[in-house]
């Protein structure tokens, strides 16, 4: 298992450096530049555009960009946004903050309630349980995340205000202008969190419910049952963990999504994470930030990949990297 | 969502950007000062000191008839009528010179919805916006919520009246105009200081021009200043002197750029601007002092108690981002935001909200769309003119702006003091069976397809615009309806905003397109008629017209208002018999504010909505 891991990580730079690479070219392939948003200014001359990208440095050959840029990095230095000036680790570091609070506290929200509701629905299959469930997350799934959004703000906010009752706030992540306590974030963290998680909910609910079918008709969980068994341990040891599997491949799979944000729950809770920061960044052609956004994904889905295998060993033990 | 939105609106950039500007003068009548509330009439008392403090203050008169004055050499102080030995005064004819001829306040639109009396101190108003702040140092800013942010932390020389359109004095309190009306002597407010304590003198407006002018900062307006002004120099420590390379006509409405401190920036290369400390925790004159900024979530400001037009009524003011239009009506709705633009779908339902006054203001933007000159197919001007007849704008106006924009007749919009609709000769009025009278005298014969052709060549062509802006892309539609209607056909094509921005502006591929803008406070059109412009500006149809440039060469380096007036309407009566682009309509700006919010007056005039930004104030003090 060691030497599978650190054989892992030895391929893990030249990926790295592969993906930057096609990045790069990718980004400078696309037309536009970081300051078109200035061209339809008649105050503002083509010269001066010209003298502010030699001012940002873009319009050198792209090569030497390359290589400039890998030197930075060199110095752990991301650099510098082309929109805002800001030094880009400065804000990665505080957006990251902002979307693991919400995306991870979505995350266990979701497999505290999935796993109980779809292991429940195959154990009732038919039942009225399994209906609701089964109904409920078809819904989750087909219902499109911003107008989920917009309708828990009209309703909990702008509805239960007028009623007189307590309501949520409708965005940010705390009161303005001074802040509140724990109970303060708690409140704004409620909607966008229910909105990342219904539709993760839905589909896992779908997944354990399927897998958990299949696997209870499995001769192990008769034989298990045969010896006397004690239910719980038949459904979770036996049944569960062997269920289980996919799940670990999805979380897994699903873990650089909790570090890329939300872009359409961000967008509609004004919730700033990485994933408003990284689109407009692409829109607006921010290079460094672009950049920086693709090495940081790169590393984070490499490191997620790489802990779904070892999980799905521990797991399974019939699974064996060697 | 709105944040997918591309705009191609100058507005965006210009808003702040180009900031304030006014002139000493009709700051007297229009507003300059807070609580104006003499006018001396005569002429010669003329401005020359307006008291800036926000006090009761003398508001002469005359002054702007500076501008107009027919003599060449205006002057709108007696200081300089002394020296040039004209009487500047009578010759203006302008409403703002009559207006403060009388006496009284000028009771302009917005001045007059300014409550002195009651303003209570405290409390705090949150705005929301679509997009975050860039930058807060002002050389550096290009998009309006910097401008936005950087006008209530940083003052300029002058500001613009949103009333009479016409600069007023903020930390200048004069301004002498040669002769040759190329050097403008501004004499600075005394005992103004920056937010750190350290007095504001001539040195530190020296030292922000020569920032501006530099790109190595990252200047935007270097071009454009470089071209304009020859030397900025400090007489003495409340005296500063441009001297500009030709006579300017926009130089007090379009280059009045907020002031930075030149001891925040001390020991800071050219080249270090943009990441230096200063451009993150700014120190301005200005009524709000920095307090901290949340990138993405908010920038709060604290009122200055110290401000030189009057302590700041509000205690903060909290720019707060909300990407979602429909969001952000709802936070309108429970008050989460006290104020924040209002799209115009949502206008009627806005209305309806009993804790909220909906606004529409008139703005300097527009709408127009144009020919490529260079294809054969628009080279016969009855073609142009009877495609413009085709379009029914009314209705578009109806459709598309639920009625919040108003019908073009002329290429000036209706705020502009250029604008002279009764004096358009052609105003384009819908009427599609005259349109299909000029194609047919233009040889353009019904098909069998229901598509006109000539000599073989059908009239059929492209129209792009950018795509994601919902209201551009339906406005191609009603286009392609009207005009199939009359037997032409119009192949309407999306694309991306930088790719498209290339094609009409670069590449020139196209048989027409369409797209928004928006104008600074002067009249002057150079970019879209100049031929000169085509490529570097934005004559995109290549239009030349020798008599259309030489009026706008006169208009642009004349002062004398009223003949710069008859100089546009000409130029814009040739332009629209040409008819290389039809300005088509020029939308609505749309807020809502709290009511319990006061003081905070919307309007078009770039920038000029936070003039009286220390005057801002909540009702409950919350």
């Amino acid at each position: 298992m060691g030497g599978y891991i650190v054989r892992r990580l030895l391929q893990v730079p030249g990926l790295l450096l592969g993906i930057t690479l096609v990045i790069f070219a990718l980004i400078h392939l696309t037309p536009g530049s970081p300051v078109d948003d200035l061209r339809l200014d008649p105050n503002i001359k083509p010269a001066d555009l010209e003298s502010l990208k030699e001012t940002l440095g873009i319009n050198k050959p792209l090569p030497e960009q390359y290589v400039t840029w890998i030197g930075q990095l060199a110095h752990g230095n991301f650099g510098i946004s082309l929109r805002n000036y800001r030094p880009i680790r400065q804000t990665l570091t505080e957006r990251v903050g902002n979307t693991l609070v919400l995306t991870v506290i979505a995350l266990i929200i979701s497999l505290l309630i999935a796993v109980p509701v779809g292991v429940l629905s195959a154990l009732r299959r038919n039942s009225i349980f399994d209906y609701t469930a089964t109904f409920l997350s078809t819904i989750g799934q087909a219902v499109p995340g911003f107008w989920l959004g917009l309708l828990l703000i009209l309703f909990f906010s702008v509805q239960l205000q007028k009623w007189g009752l307590p309501w949520l706030p409708s965005g940010g992540v705390q009161s303005l202008p001074r802040g509140g306590g724990f109970a303060d974030r708690v409140t704004h963290l409620i909607m966008p969190m229910a909105v990342l998680a219904f539709p993760r909910i839905s589909l896992w609910v779908r997944y354990i419910r399927g897998q958990m079918l299949e696997v209870l008709t499995q001769d192990y969980v008769r034989t298990a049952r045969a010896k006397g068994v004690s239910e719980g341990v038949v459904i979770f040891r036996h049944a569960f963990r062997n269920a289980s599997l996919p799940l670990i491949t999805l979380i897994g799979l699903g873990l650089p999504g909790l570090v890329a944000g939300a872009v359409i729950v961000e967008t509609i809770f004004s919730w700033p994470g990485t994933g408003s920061y990284f689109v407009d960044a692409a829109r607006n052609r921010d290079y460094p930030v672009v950049m920086a956004a693709a090495l940081f994904f790169a590393v984070v889905t490499i490191l997620s990949n790489l802990l779904a295998d070892i999980f799905y060993g521990v797991a399974d033990p019939r699974v064996q990297y060697s | 969502m709105n944040n997918m939105r591309v705009s191609l609106n100058r507005r965006r950039f210009l808003l702040g950007a180009s900031a304030a500007a006014g002139t000493a003068i009709l700051a007297a009548c229009g507003g300059g000062s807070d609580n104006a509330t003499t006018a001396p009439t005569t002429s010669s008392a003329a401005v020359a000191t307006i008291p800036a403090t926000a006090g009761a203050t003398t508001a002469p008169a005359v002054s702007v008839a500076a501008t107009m004055t027919t003599g060449g050499a205006s002057t709108m102080v007696p200081a300089m009528a002394m020296t040039t030995g004209t009487p500047t005064v009578a010759a203006s004819g302008s409403p703002a010179a009559s207006g403060a001829a009388a006496g009284g306040p000028m009771t302009g639109k917005v001045k007059s919805q300014i409550d002195t009396t009651g303003i209570k101190k405290g409390g705090t108003l949150i705005e929301g916006g679509f997009s975050d702040v860039r930058t807060f140092n002002p050389i550096l800013q290009g998009d309006t919520t910097s401008g936005l942010l950087n006008g209530l932390m940083f003052d300029a020389l002058l500001d613009v009246d949103p009333d009479t359109l016409q600069p007023v004095p903020n930390l200048a309190t004069k301004y002498d105009i040669s002769m040759d009306s190329k050097t403008y002597t501004f004499t600075l407010k005394p005992n103004v200081k920056w937010h750190d304590g350290s007095p504001f003198t001539a040195d530190d407006v020296k030292f922000s021009y020569d920032a501006y002018m530099n790109p190595d900062t990252g200047s935007q307006r270097a071009g454009t200043l470089k071209d304009r002004i020859a030397s900025v120099e400090v007489k003495d420590p409340l005296t500063v002197v441009f001297t500009l390379k030709d006579v300017i006509a926009p130089f007090l409405t379009g280059n009045m750029y907020r002031i930075v401190s030149k001891k925040a920036f001390a020991n800071v290369a050219p080249k270090e601007f943009r990441t230096a400390p200063a451009s993150q925790t700014p120190v301005g004159t200005g009524p709000f002092k920095f307090g901290s900024y949340k990138q993405a979530d908010n920038v709060t400001l604290t009122g200055n108690p110290d401000y030189h037009r009057g302590a700041t009524a509000l205690g903060t003011y909290i720019y707060k981002v909300v990407k979602d239009g429909t969001v952000l009506f709802q936070q309108m709705k429970t008050g989460e935001a006290d104020y924040g633009s209002i799209s115009p779908e949502l206008y009627e339902e806005a209305k309806k909200q009993a804790n909220l006054s909906v606004v529409d203001y008139d703005t300097f933007s527009f709408t127009y769309f144009g020919y490529n000159l260079d294809r054969p197919l628009f080279q016969d001007v009855k073609v142009r003119q009877a495609l413009f007849y085709a379009v029914d704008r009314p209705s578009i106006v109806k459709q598309l702006f639920n009625g919040l924009s108003t019908v073009a007749v002329g290429t000036m919009p209706t705020l502009s003091w250029a604008a002279a609709p009764d004096k358009i000769t052609i105003k384009y009025e819908y009427d599609a069976k005259k349109a299909a009278q000029m194609l047919d005298d233009a040889g353009w014969k019904m098909g069998a397809d229901g598509i006109r052709a000539k000599g073989g060549q059908k009239l059929s062509f492209n129209m792009w615009t950018n795509s994601g802006n919902k209201t551009r892309e339906n406005y191609l539609l009603v286009l392609q309806e009207g005009w199939k209607n009359i037997g032409v056909e119009m192949k309407p094509q999306f694309e991306e905003f930088s790719v498209y921005l290339d094609r009409i502006n670069k590449n020139f591929d196209f048989d027409m397109f369409l797209v928004g803008f928006s104008w600074d406070v002067d009249p002057d059109q150079q970019t879209m008629w100049n031929t000169n412009q085509h490529g570097s500006g934005f004559n995109s149809y290549h239009y030349s017209n020798p008599k259309v440039d030489m009026l706008l060469d006169q208009g642009l380096h004349l002062l004398d208002q009223e003949k710069r007036k008859a100089i546009y309407l000409e130029m814009q009566n040739q332009v629209i018999a040409d008819a290389p682009a039809l300005v088509s309509d020029f939308p609505k700006g749309i807020v809502g504010v709290n009511k319990r919010v006061k003081n905070r007056i919307p309007n078009g005039v770039a920038g000029s909505d936070r003039n009286n930004a220390h005057q801002w104030y909540v009702t409950d003090g919350k």
